[in-house]
This record gives structure tokens, sequence and C-alpha cells, in this order.
């Protein structure tokens, strides 16, 4: 067995330090190690990108990035897109617009999602298509997940026109 | 709401806040106590005939439980 690496890493705001083997996979790291089983493995061929997070604010597939390339950097998954007991509004459109069925995919779509709109608040269908483009889903047929991006857009481009204090 | 004014209209899902929230527990997410992994070992060869399968050095691998062959599922 190879020696194992000490890692720090910031996962959801909170400090891991670890030791693991260089083979490890980031998605091994966070479901195994961590219990952030969130975030899912669809595939193994890094394709179908359940396994998507957020490292350092970009979008990746936890699949293709092993434990090592992570240490020193701050990484938000699902379980980490909001404050516990709240939604995130793509969260919220995601139910609100049945963007799911068996909710595998979800996660993953999710945080692909809050790459796209963070990129492009007002992203048009095609925009979006792209941007999911490493995402797959057997259940959907994706009409319904645009649509809640486009919903979580919306409300997300309100909240941030919104007067601090407007409102309820 | 009643029942009729259900028909037609967007019903929220009950299970999507656990879905969305990464909570939800599909087989790999189980965690047991003292859960071991399992790998199935599968015959290389389209079409042969088995004449013995010797388990005994695997047995004595560090970290391997059990070994189980067809000779321990006999009823």
């Amino acid at each position: 067995m190879t020696m194992k690496r000490a890692i720090t890493v910031t996962v959801n705001g909170q400090q891991y330090r670890s030791e693991v083997e260089p083979r490890m996979l980031l998605v091994h790291y966070l479901r195994e190690v961590l219990d952030l089983t969130g975030t899912h493995v669809g595939c193994n061929t890094s394709q179908c990108g359940a396994c998507v997070v957020d490292l350092n604010g970009e979008a990746v597939k936890s699949c293709t990035i092993l434990a090592v390339q992570a240490d020193g950097c701050e990484v938000t998954t699902i379980e980490g897109l909001a404050p516990e007991g709240t939604l995130h509004p793509i969260q919220e459109g995601f139910w609100e617009k049945h963007g799911l069925q068996c909710g595998f995919c979800t996660p993953g779509m999710i945080m692909a999602s809050y790459q796209i709109l963070k990129n492009n608040p007002n992203p048009t269908e095609a925009e979006i298509r792209k941007g999911l483009e490493g995402n797959i889903c057997r259940c959907t047929g994706y009409q319904n997940i645009v649509r809640a991006v486009q919903h979580a857009a919306e409300q997300m481009r309100t909240a941030a026109t919104e007067p601090v204090g407007a409102g309820e | 709401m009643g029942i009729a004014a259900m028909v037609g209209a967007p019903i929220k899902r009950r299970e999507d806040p656990r879905l969305i929230t990464g909570q939800a527990t599909y087989v790999d997410d189980i965690k047991l106590l003292g859960m071991l992994h399992m790998a199935v070992l599968r015959s290389p060869y389209g079409h042969a005939r088995i004449v013995s399968i010797n388990t005994q050095a695997v047995r004595e691998l560090p970290g391997v439980t059990a070994v189980y062959t067809a000779e321990d599922l006999r009823g």
C-alpha cells in the first residue's frame, strides 16, 4: 500500500485534516471519509456528472479529481449549498418545477447549475442545456431540469434587485 | 387542498426535500457498522468446465474476511 498523504480540505465551510492514499478520488473522500453521501458516483467514467461539486469556485467532476489535489482547497457539496433547514433557490427550483424523479443525478445537476448561474445570471435555454452537457439524467428528459434552472435564475435575479428590507 | 382542487394542479412532491439536499440514502450511501466490501470473481472463459477452485491463498491475504464458492451455498 502506498504511503498516505496528509491533506487539509475545507468542505462546506468546515476544515478537515485527513490522511489519504494518493489514488483516492475526491468523490470517495467526500462520501467515505467525510460521510457526505449526497455527491454520487454514477458512471465511473466521468461522463454522468452525478459527482459534480464546487472546488474553489469551479464546478468539477469529483470523480476526476484526486483527494490530494483538493489539499488546501475549498469544496462545496450539495449538503453545503444552503444553511441547514433552508433551500437554495436552485434547490427550490428543482422542487417547484419537478426537475427530478429518482433524484440520483440531482445533486450534480444542482451543483452544475450553480456554476452556470454564477457565470450567467440570465441564461437562455440553449445556454442552460450547454452548461449541463456534462450531466446525464435517465428519468426526466431534461425539460423540467431546464425549467427548474430558469425558475431559479429568475428567483435569484429578483432577489438580487430587491432593496434590502423589502417584502416580508 | 381539496381533492377537486388538486386535479390538474402542480403538486410539489413529498420526497424532494431529501433528494435536493443530498440527504437521501441510495444503496451505495448505506453505512452500517462492520460493513465489508464484496468482490465477485467471474469466469474469464466464455465456455469452460470448472475443474477446481483453490481459495487457500486468498483466504490468507490480510483484510480478507471470507471467501465463498458454490460449495458454501450447497443446502
